[in-house]
């Protein structure tokens, strides 16, 4: 709530909007303008560049127009020739804005003073304040630090992070690094959850690290005794077996014994790493990386380990630790291909383009060579001329030439973006012509951006009864019908879209077949596609698709006999289908190992993305219908970022996918998290349709009339339906029933360790409720918390009770907080041995592994553990270890 | 309706963020005073009577917190740090029992949203009756339509 009330009152306290000039464009004039507008948005400068220089010639100090031309100028590299066209409005802001982006990364200095001037010229707006203080952060550190204060009195809410990290990097880079340690835990003590806290955090410590291990090394890291060595190789081996716990125990002390030897220190963190404990592992690689600074490998296990585990949030520290990397060590080739990925996921795509060619230079054959190579056409790729657009074939003599004039001003608003208006005037030339095909394609088209499919099939299909002749329409309909799973209708409706000469429907009933199993049908398929394709977007996917097919058939026909043949290609198709997961659903079913990162990666995205963002786009709307253009920009900045490789939260989503993606990959499954995920593919939608707002949002006096309704149904599906849909999933992920039958497996297994062969282990004495209790906990995790518990409790039992005197008890029952009002489980592991564990011995740590595993567990899940005074029996039981852990709420139960 | 007339609300929070915005949009409907913790709300209330109180949840700011510390450190293990978070992530549930145990029993409207923990607030409400929320959406429109919902406007 809060959040949403300081938006609104950063609308409020903005100023007035400046007055739109359109109003008093003569008609000519204006449809110049719209003229430049439209080719703007179609990326075709030149044209626009020509439309803009008339609107010049009738008023040479027309805003909008200096503005465009500059801004066309600079896409097609003419930067003098922008930074002219903008000198032309020294008093404009958004002239004095563009230039000052023009000249800030070769002149910051003189970005410094534009910015100084556009601050006057909006008068108690934070932005061109926070501007100033980036520029100045690259020319005169110590005057940012001013100017980021009088930027901070001014902003309201939390201030953007980043600039305030770059002016401490910028400090600590001068030297003054207590200026830039005190300007870091500032921020962190304002903002302890701040969108940049975590990296800003990261950055503290690694600051302290390095400041701690200037003042214990001198000279360079402490090499290992032999003796040390053997240990370091050993403890990797044994955590190579899967015995990670005993080989940190083993580092562990190498390290206190050594406390300057780099090499310890990686080999620590290594082991945090198996065993998931990332910020361990962080800081175990940051003590390597600062006693061996001349050494490229903690650098680089450093900046991959932030690349990997932080779902994108640190790619910035990565990137910089991997170019420290390869600056120590050149030729470590794979590690350019990872900083081109890391690069890539900052957005920052030329960078990442030069990184995937370096690799390419070195590896040419390499095994990412591929994967370098698509990358890098894709990265350079230029967008394609814009198409000419056909003239409209001569109508029918019966078509009213009322509803063709509206059908080509419908068009006219498509191609501008305004999709409210193109369909009012949709509306008016189908009203009459209700049955004119070409109408009835764009209503379809209009309805498909709008996510209304169903209206979408059944505007197609008007079509095609008025006209059955129309391939290209049969293709759109045979893929809609079959993403609604209609298979038999969309293979009918590919099949007479391909027979009538639409390429594309080859290749999609190939990839049909391939899906049912139908190899040869597929290969044939294939053979037709090739024979007919010219080009096209389907090109790549067909030639990927035509290996797996011929490498599936191979199989099959080297298969010994027949009969073989076909086991193995239903096996193979089981093993495909099983190893395919489309769906978070999936991915969980077949990997629960990942529910904490995902179910943290899923919550990022609610928090990070939804709530501190996505909820400005109702104000955002209402901003634009007010005309208050100053506060739609600066959300656009927000939503979308500069444009100059500063993110925005349209690309943090994506980058959360991607992270989401790769987490699928490393456990075996192929999300398609975009088109079938019944939770993010939504969500992906209405995002794409924000993002093709941008433009608008960025340069609103030109905004469409219907931009506001759009935002205001983006945000119906982001804010109610995705952020509902991303918490019910979260907290699905985190809950299980817990009942006497799972208990008594988890019991079963420990018991048939080898560790208990031969001994006389006491029946348990199970106390649970006749109704499972539904509990807030990942299922892996309670059985590893229980199963350390009651092995903890038997030895205990086996090396101090004699058999036959032997008790362990477990007892569950639910218990209310009554202040706070939470409701927890409690299991409570009562035996008779001897006491030797008591509260100060789990706080200490001094405990056994497989206990300190079970208590970081339960910490993890917001629980506790002490141990107690048995309840009952005094005689017979000596403790009782209590659990406590989330009972799941209403709504979160199984 | 007077300024004289408008409820009293008593605003306890750690910040002064919810008392500025309340007061710029609700201004003109309530009068509101802040309180910065537990123990001054408890005198605020002590002082002047208030017809419903807006409560935030978190108060990490406050250098007072009520609640038995030690009671919780035993609870995680001697883990004080843990034990401190907690009474702050929670200080709102302890400053509701305190005000009811002190025998004020004005609505409370609590600025946490319990959409995701229905029964927790169930156990709340149950415990110390007149209790309402706000959802994390919730705009100046829905506030004010839940305080004037409290306070019998």
């Amino acid at each position: 709530m809060g959040r949403t009330l300081l938006l609104g009152l950063l609308l409020a306290l903005s100023g007035p909007a400046r007055a739109v000039p359109m109003d008093a464009l003569d008609p000519a004039t204006r449809q110049l303008v719209e003229t430049a507008q439209a080719a703007q948005q179609a990326h075709d400068w030149r044209r626009a560049t020509a439309a803009w220089k008339l609107v010049l010639g009738k008023d040479p100090v027309f805003p909008l127009a200096v503005v465009g031309l500059g801004r066309a100028q600079e896409a097609q590299g003419d930067k003098a020739g922008a930074a002219r066209t903008y000198g032309r409005l020294p008093a404009d802001p958004d002239a004095v804005e563009a230039l000052a982006r023009l000249v800030e990364v070769e002149d910051p200095a003189r970005a410094a003073d534009l910015y100084g001037r556009l601050q006057s010229l909006r008068l108690g707006d934070p932005e061109p304040h926070r501007l100033q203080v980036e520029a100045l952060t690259r020319s005169d550190p110590k005057a940012a630090l001013q100017e980021l204060g009088v930027w901070l009195a001014l902003v309201e809410g939390e201030p953007d992070g980043r600039t305030i990290i770059d002016v401490a990097l910028a400090l600590r880079a001068l030297g003054e690094e207590e200026s830039a340690r005190t300007l870091l835990e500032r921020y962190l003590a304002a903002w302890p959850e701040g969108t940049e806290a975590g990296e800003a955090q990261g950055r503290l410590d690694r600051m302290a690290v390095e400041t701690a291990a200037r003042e214990l090394t001198v000279g360079a890291s402490q090499p290992l005794s032999a003796r040390q060595q053997e240990r370091v190789e050993a403890a990797r081996r044994r955590a190579a077996r899967g015995q990670a716990e005993p080989a940190l125990a083993e580092l562990r002390e190498v390290v206190q014994e050594a406390p300057r030897s780099a090499d310890a220190w990686g080999a620590l963190g290594d082991v945090h790493v198996l065993l998931g404990r990332i910020d361990e592992a962080e800081r175990a690689y940051a003590w390597a990386a600062a006693l061996a600074p001349e050494e490229a490998t903690w650098q680089a296990r450093l900046g991959l380990l932030l690349a990997d585990r932080y779902g994108g949030r640190r790619h910035r520290e990565a990137d910089e630790l991997l170019s420290r990397a390869l600056a120590l060590r050149p030729t470590w080739s794979e590690l350019r291909y990872r900083q081109g990925q890391v690069r890539q996921g900052l957005g920052d795509w030329d960078a990442a383009a030069e990184a995937y060619e370096a690799y390419l230079g070195e590896e040419p054959q390499g095994p990412f060579a591929e994967a370098a190579r698509q990358a890098v056409a894709d990265l350079r790729r230029t967008a394609p001329a814009p198409p000419e657009i056909p003239r409209i074939a001569a109508p029918d003599q019966d078509m009213p030439a009322e509803a063709l004039d509206h059908y080509r001003i419908a068009r006219v608003y498509w191609d501008q973006g305004d999709m409210v208006s193109s369909r009012s005037e949709l509306d008016l030339a189908l009203a009459q012509a209700p049955a004119w095909p070409a109408a009835l394609n764009l209503l379809a088209a209009l309805h498909m951006r709008a996510g209304e499919a169903p209206q979408a099939l059944d505007a197609w299909q008007r079509s095609l009864a008025a006209d059955p002749q129309q391939p290209l329409v049969k293709l759109n309909l045979g893929q809609r019908l079959r993403q609604q799973g209609d298979l038999p209708g969309a293979r009918a409706l590919l099949d007479e879209a391909a027979q009538g000469g639409a390429e594309d429907a080859w290749y999609l009933l190939a990839e049909m077949s391939w899906q049912e199993h139908h190899l040869l049908e597929a290969r044939r398929y294939l053979d037709h596609y090739a024979a007919v394709s010219t080009g096209g977007i389907s090109q790549e996917p067909a030639r990927l698709l035509r290996g797996r097919v011929e490498g599936r058939i191979r199989l099959v026909e080297g298969g010994a006999t027949g009969a073989v043949g076909l086991v193995l290609l239903g096996g193979g198709a089981w093993l495909v289908r099983r190893r395919t997961g489309r769906t978070l659903a999936d991915l969980v079913a077949r990997a629960p190992e990942v529910s904490h990162d995902l179910a943290r990666l899923l919550s990022a995205i609610r928090h990070e993305v939804l709530k501190h963002n996505t909820t400005l786009l109702d104000e955002v709307a209402q901003a634009l219908e007010n005309g208050d253009h100053h506060a739609v920009r600066w959300a656009a900045l927000r939503l979308f970022g500069d444009g100059r490789g500063s993110e925005g939260v349209v690309d943090r989503f994506e980058s959360y996918l991607a992270a989401i993606s790769r987490l699928g990959r490393q456990h075996g499954v192929r999300l398609d998290l975009r088109r079938r995920d019944p939770v993010l593919a939504p969500m992906w939608r209405a995002m794409r349709r924000l993002r093709g707002l941008a433009r608008q949002l960025r340069h609103p006096a030109g905004a469409g009339e219907g931009v506001p309704a759009e935002l205001r149904r983006i945000s119906v599906s982001l804010n109610d339906q995705g952020y509902q849909a991303l918490g019910r999933l979260v907290r699905e992920m985190g809950t299980l029933r817990l009942d006497g039958d799972l208990l008594r497996a988890v019991d079963a297994r420990v018991r048939s360790e080898p560790a208990f062969d031969g001994e006389e282990l006491p029946p348990l004495e199970l106390d649970v409720p006749e109704q499972a209790v539904p509990l807030k906990v990942f299922r892996g995790d309670l059985e590893d918390i229980v199963a350390n518990l009651l092995r903890n409790a038997y030895r205990a039992e086996v090396e101090a009770v004699g058999p036959g005197l032997r008790r362990v008890g477990l007892s569950v029952f639910e218990e209310e907080d009554e202040i706070t009002g939470l409701e927890h489980v409690v299991l409570e592991l009562r035996d008779n041995a001897p006491g030797k564990l008591t509260d100060a011995m789990i706080r200490g740590r001094s405990i056994g592994r497989g206990l300190g595993l079970a208590v970081d567990l339960i910490t993890r899940h917001e629980g506790s553990i002490t141990v107690a005074p048995a309840r009952e029996g005094g005689l017979s039981w000596t403790k009782a270890v209590v659990v406590r852990l989330r009972r799941a709420e209403e709504g979160e139960e199984p | 309706m007077s300024a004289a007339e408008h409820p009293r609300v008593l605003v306890v929070e750690d910040g002064h963020e919810y008392i500025t915005n309340l007061q710029r949009f609700l201004g003109d409907d309530f009068a509101f005073t802040r309180a910065g913790d537990g123990e001054a709300a408890l005198d605020r209330l002590a002082a002047e009577p208030y017809a419903a109180a807006f409560l935030d949840m978190r108060f990490d700011r406050a250098e007072r917190l009520l609640g038995d510390l030690d009671e919780l450190v035993d609870r995680f293990a001697g883990d004080r740090a843990r034990a401190r978070r907690f009474l702050e992530d929670h200080q709102g549930t302890y400053i509701l029992a305190a005000l009811r145990q002190s025998g004020h029993l004005l609505p409370v409207l609590f600025s946490y949203d319990f959409d995701g923990e229905p029964r927790r607030f169930r156990n709340l409400a149950t415990r110390w009756g007149d209790l309402a929320y706000l959802s994390d959406t919730a705009g100046p429109a829905e506030i004010r339509a839940a305080l004037l919902a409290l306070v019998g406007g």
